[in-house]
């Protein structure tokens, strides 16, 4: 904390590197970041790496796999292999879209209710109560069925569902800052209540939270697989969701091809993994009572 | 009386004459007016969200009719969704459902009548075709099945012809069950059948325990409460009705050992097996039958809505003599009756229709033994079953197991002896070469087709519609996401209702008898029709539908052997004399004139024709009511 | 403020805050396109006067305004409505063996992957640094990272598929007749136990380093430095001093994470064929049985927030520190 407080007066360069020294000592977080590192290239390179085109039927159907199809095909002929280096685009587009909305909603909410107390606080506070105790899959359940099954409907609600939790922690940051010197000093100064959000509030906010936003990101993910797996995802994109839930559907576990389950199930938990480890690491990062020595 | 002067008469005449005119010239141009503008190929197509193959069959069709230069957006939604959007909001293009109920001989006038092109109501494409309202009236009033079959004929060849839906592939009924076991007979859902519950035996083994899986469990313990087929499959077994659908599919006497019909086909008799008794030992009299329709029809179960509707009254001729009086001469009475449990009057007369735990004394073959909530349901063999040799074994045991791998695992291991539902076609493969297991696959009447929206225009144009059935890779689509485990299908009523199946359809009817995707073909079709020029006028490769100017050009295209329709015409029409149930001569004449407005799909002419006779009519009515007077 | 008025104030947010949450979920539920009857259309013809008359028979025809006051009256008097699918008062299908079902797997899972993460977490956070520890935390980062649904197929495919220790499916074997009450409850558990199992692991990463997260922030603590000054042994230091204090987190968490609780049991239910809570909501929102649904998330919700309160109730009059603001 003390490290990101300086901000005031050190130069943002030297932040920076102090910050990814502190970062680069946690052996999981740099493992996470190589690990998405490669997701990314993969996801964007994914035209060059896929061996074929994910939505040519070049094999006959449910293939086991071989050397021409290392995954084997789906029910399709479609090359397994190539099919998971595709979903890694959707799987990433929802779970860092959902994150940010959901990092704008309760960032705004957490602020407000903080920093202007009283009954804001109060009736912003009820509402994510509210929200807090609505069971997340029920809910989406219903509101996928509502908004029809469409990527960027599921993304919405997964964003709708998950904003407490961070309102609430941006809530008691907030809350604790208010009442620092500096805050105060600039209060005094004369400053008008957006200044002091915006200059010193948020900015300080935002990385205690850091932590929290990647793990929204595995939270999004996850929680898109299991909406497609109930058949409730959108089917027409190829995402590991999906993948999931033709297979299980098609009785691929019962096949020969029990690979057609297997990787799209690797690939989320590789995925998830990368951001759990950076989560991780930034948590340690910005709460040094948690940092250990050598690792 | 008032008296009136000629002037203002004739000015009366004039002034309905005029506005007459006025108003079938605006209904004759309107529509046309508003189709001057090219409409964008650009369709979207809804399918039900859980079902793979149905999603991989949009994506297909989707991909070859981007060949053609139609944009196609597969669109799996909700079926809930689906079905308002479809059936009750009519705010569709395209849509792909499986509705059992649409290619079953009894259902299909419903889903053919202009009556019911109305929100909710079940012809969902807005079909209006005279002939077929004629055809589908005729249909629920006869009784003889032979003429059944010919009108069923001549329905089908209308709808090949002008293709309100087409039908894309069939699933086979995936049924499995241990190779030991003997006894299956068909019925609605395959082999679970009544009779299978009656039958199902192991060879030289007497007694035993017959295990059946089912997907779901009961919803209520209450034989007239709609559940899911699964359901009925139990209370098959625990009620007998008078008459059950043999192998071939037509009613053969049960509890009712013989019956007979008024030639009127209003009033028919039924006379019990005499040793019949319910699961309390009390027999099963005429009066037992007589309540059970009166229950039926007092408390208007919606279950048997048909019943309800047509059945007055029965009259107890004797303890095994009961006589049921319908208002109507109702086609398919006997197939509705194989559906009725006969229930004892003694229990049910205080009971309310919809108790979720309703008793449960019945009339079959097994009694009610007990059942875990989501488990399972245990039936006992009643022992003084009317028919001593059945059923076989001593117990039938439904097993609810709500995963279809789960269940197929369950029967490899032994746990469980048939499974009624589909098997994954993953799964297939291993269940052939488990020789433990036989795969029974039937060729079931549930189908998928693709509908079509032909109020809205350009669908409205025929030639579009057969391109349509062009593009449809359904060979695609039951080797790949069925994995061979269905049929392409060329018909409008599928051949498991044997006769009722015209086998001439595919060979008229060619884009009906295409199978796979044929895009010259389609791209021949658009060519050919006299509504619609199909053009891509912004280069961006999809084609407009530009409106034709009307110009009543006679038929300038070739038509589809249309002889055989006639000859099938001359059947239908010595069926119509002979059918007195309804006096219509004069539209026999008519109907082929019919036909040919409706080959060349709904013009405006439709409209206006209807409207300008209406007026001359009207006006000469006048006239004489005028004349009269003076 | 004294505490009376704390708690009236309290109680009356409380009130709110149900009726609040009944209203959004009558309405956003009502939104759902369909009727009870769309769903058995690909298997029934439906006439279309039979499902008039069934459509007037559950008051859907009414205008959802009618419907919402007729739903808040009948809630007012204990009813909760009749169930569209089962035809049997909503009170009754939810209190039943499918309540039961899952408050067993749930209590067992999360009751199991509590006491491990616990004891896992404070020997992980007692050996901090060590090699054990790295492999501890690392594990447990996986574990939260692995959708629960995959795991529990992985599970069925290993288990039940290939080595056949454990049945694919149901609660208890079809129509066995059981020798006794401990036989039945054997076959239970033998059944619950992959189901179970999933929830565990897939509970026991993020259980873990709550406990180990907190076991650290307490070892900084004073008294603990006290306690470690004085001498003590250090296993009575740990389980003594250091992990009592620390179980309060994880304990309030769990009551609190009902959300992630009701999902994972969705999820779970569904791949064990496990009948249970999460399969009637699962199924309710696609057969649109209203009355289910919101009779459904209605106990959830009136449990949380009771129970929310009624900790709040104790923290304020067990704590003096807490101000009731």
């Amino acid at each position: 904390m003390t490290v990101l407080r300086k901000e005031r007066r050190g130069d943002k360069l030297e932040r920076l590197r102090e910050f990814w020294y502190i970062y680069s000592r946690n052996k999981l977080g740099v493992i996470g970041l190589a690990i998405l590192t490669i997701y990314i290239a993969i996801a964007v390179l994914a035209p060059v790496i896929a061996p074929y085109d994910p939505k040519a039927r070049i094999g006959s159907p449910m293939e086991p796999p071989s050397p021409k199809h290392l995954l084997g095909t789906d029910e399709l002929g479609r090359d397994i292999l190539s099919l998971v280096i595709y979903g890694a685009r959707i799987s990433l587009l929802v779970g860092v879209l959902a994150a940010t909305i959901t990092m704008i909603i309760g960032t705004l909410i957490g602020i407000l209710a903080g920093y202007f107390g009283r009954f804001i606080d109060d009736i912003l506070m009820r509402i994510t109560d509210l929200f807090l105790v609505i069971p997340g899959l029920p809910l989406i359940i219903v509101l996928a069925v509502v908004l029809g099954p469409s990527i960027w409907n599921i993304i919405l609600v997964i964003a709708l569902i998950s904003w407490p939790t961070t309102a609430r922690l941006v809530r008691s940051e907030t809350l604790s800052l208010k009442e620092r010197m500096f805050v105060n000093a600039s209060r005094v100064a004369g400053a008008s209540d957006f200044y002091i959000l915006a200059k010193h509030i948020i900015p300080n906010v935002l990385p205690i939270i850091s932590a929290t936003m990647v793990l929204n990101v595995v939270n999004a993910i996850i929680l898109e697989a299991g909406l497609s797996f109930l058949g409730l995802g959108d089917p027409t994109h190829i995402s590991w969701g999906t993948m999931l839930y033709f297979a299980n559907r098609q009785g691929a576990f019962l096949s020969d091809n029990p690979m057609y389950i297997i990787a799209p199930g690797l690939a989320l938990v590789g995925i998830g993994l990368a951001f759990v480890f950076i989560s991780y690491a930034l948590d340690e990062v910005v709460n040094p009572k948690l940092r250990r020595e050598g690792i | 009386m008032f008296t009136i002067n000629n002037r203002s008469r004739s000015r009366f005449i004039a002034l309905i004459l005029t506005a007459s005119i006025i108003l079938s010239l605006t209904m004759a141009f309107t529509p046309q007016a508003q189709m001057e503008k090219p409409i964008k190929l650009s369709f979207e197509v809804m399918m039900p969200e859980y079902d793979p193959v149905r999603i991989r069959a949009g994506e297909l069709l989707a991909e070859y009719a981007k060949q053609l230069g139609i944009e196609i957006k597969v669109r799996p939604v909700d079926l809930n969704y689906e079905i308002t959007k479809v059936r009750d909001e009519h705010d569709f293009d395209l849509y792909i459902l499986g509705f059992s109920a649409r290619n079953m001989p009894f259902y299909i006038s419903d889903h053919i009548k202009s009556a019911n092109d109305r929100p909710g109501g079940n012809n969902m494409e807005g079909i209006r075709n005279a002939t077929l309202d004629q055809l589908a009236e005729m249909l629920d009033s006869t009784v003889d099945r032979q003429k059944q079959i010919e009108i069923l004929w001549k329905i089908q060849e209308i709808l090949a012809d002008i293709v309100p839906w087409v039908g894309i592939y069939t699933r086979y009924l995936t049924q499995v069950w241990r190779v030991e076991w003997q006894g299956f007979h068909k019925e609605y859902w395959g082999y679970a059948s009544p009779m299978t519950w009656r039958n199902a035996h192991i060879p030289g083994k007497e007694g035993g325990v017959f295990r059946v899986i089912l997907a779901d469990d009961l919803k209520s313990e209450n034989v007239h409460l709609e559940g899911s087929i699964y359901e009925d499959m139990v209370w098959d077994a625990l009620y007998d009705t008078l008459v059950f659908l043999d192998d071939s599919y037509s009613p053969q006497p049960w509890l009712a050992e013989r019956f007979e019909v008024s030639s009127d086909g209003k009033v028919w008799t039924f006379y019990l097996v005499k040793n019949a008794t319910f699961h309390d030992g009390k027999p099963i009299t005429a009066r037992d039958v007589k309540f059970t329709f009166d229950y039926i029809k007092n408390n208007d179960i919606p279950g048997y809505s048909n019943i309800a509707r047509y059945y007055v009254k029965s009259e107890v001729i004797d303890d095994y003599t009961v006589r049921i009086y319908l208002n109507t001469p109702y086609a398919w009475f006997l197939y509705d009756l194989a559906d009725v449990p006969i229930i004892p009057e003694h229990v049910w007369k205080d009971v309310a229709w919809n108790t979720s735990v309703a008793p449960k004394i019945g009339s079959g073959p097994f009694k009610w033994s007990r059942r875990v909530e989501g488990e399972y349901v245990e039936l006992v063999k009643y022992e003084n079953y009317w028919r001593s040799d059945m059923p076989k074994v001593d117990k039938l045991v439904f097993r609810i197991i709500r995963n279809f791998n789960a269940a197929l695992l369950a029967m490899e291991a032994g746990e469980a002896d048939f499974y009624v539902y589909y098997i994954p076609v993953g799964a297939v493969d291993r269940v052939k070469n488990n020789p433990e297991l036989h795969l029974n696959l039937e060729r079931g009447f549930t189908f998928y087709y693709l509908g079509f929206n032909m109020r809205k225009p350009p669908l409205d144009d025929v030639w579009l519609r057969r391109a349509f059935a062009y593009l449809l890779p359904k060979d695609e689509v039951v080797k790949g996401p069925l994995q061979g485990l269905g049929e392409p299908v060329t018909w409008y009523i599928s051949p498991y209702f044997g006769d009722f199946n015209n086998p001439n359809v595919p060979e008229k009817f060619p884009w009906i008898a295409s199978t796979s995707a044929n895009v010259e073909k389609a791209r021949e079709m658009l060519a050919m029709s006299d509504k619609y020029e199909y053009r891509d006028i912004d280069d961006d490769g999809i084609l407009e539908a530009i409106p034709k100017k009307m110009e009543r050009q006679p038929q300038p295209r070739e038509k589809p052997k249309t002889e055989t329709p006639m000859q099938t015409m001359t059947e239908t029409e010595k069926m119509m004399v002979e059918t007195k149930t309804i006096v219509r001569t004069q539209v026999v004449t008519k109907v082929e004139t019919v036909t040919e407005t409706v080959v060349q799909g709904p013009s405006t002419t439709d409209i206006a024709l209807p409207v300008v006779i209406a007026v001359i009519v009207t006006a000469a009515l006048t006239y004489i009511f005028a004349r009269r007077r003076s | 403020m004294g505490l009376r008025e704390y708690v009236i104030r309290r109680l009356i947010q409380l009130v709110i805050a149900i009726f609040l949450f009944i209203t959004i979920m009558f309405f956003i539920f009502r939104l759902m396109p369909g009727d009870p009857l769309s769903l058995v259309i690909e298997e029934f013809a439906i006439d279309p006067e039979a499902r008039e008359r069934l459509i007037k028979l559950w008051g859907l025809d009414k205008p959802p305004l009618e419907q919402y006051f007729i739903y808040i009256r009948n809630l007012l008097t204990g009813d909760l409505g009749v169930s569209f699918v089962y035809h049997e008062p909503v009170a009754d299908v939810i209190i039943s063996r499918k309540l039961l079902n899952t408050l067993a797997l749930l209590i067992s899972s999360h009751g199991m992957a509590m006491f491990l993460g616990m004891i896992l977490g404070v020997w992980a956070a007692w050996r901090r640094g060590t090699a054990i520890d790295m492999a501890a935390l690392t594990t447990s980062l996986i574990l939260h990272s692995i959708p629960i649904f995959w795991l529990g197929i992985v599970f069925l495919m290993i288990f039940a598929v290939k080595y056949r220790l454990f049945p694919l499916a149901g609660t208890i074997t079809p129509a066995k007749t059981f020798e006794n009450i401990f036989e039945y409850i054997g076959d239970y558990l033998w059944h619950m136990f992959l189901p179970m199992m999933t929830i565990t692991v897939i509970r026991l990463g993020s259980d873990f380093l709550i406990m180990r997260n907190t076991m650290i922030s307490v070892t900084k603590e004073d008294y603990i430095v006290t306690a470690m000054a004085k001498g003590l042994p250090e296993k009575v230091i740990i389980w003594k001093h250091a992990a009592r204090n620390a179980m309060l987190p994880i304990v309030t968490l769990a009551g609190l994470d009902m959300a992630t609780v009701v999902s994972g049991a969705v999820l779970t239910e569904s791949v064990f064929s496990w009948d249970g809570i999460g399969r009637l909501i699962y199924e309710a929102a696609i057969y649109r049985d209203f009355p289910v649904l919101q009779g459904v998330f209605f106990l959830i919700v009136v449990v949380v927030l009771v129970a929310n309160f009624l900790t709040d109730l104790m923290y304020a009059y067990l704590d003096p520190r807490v101000r009731y603001e």
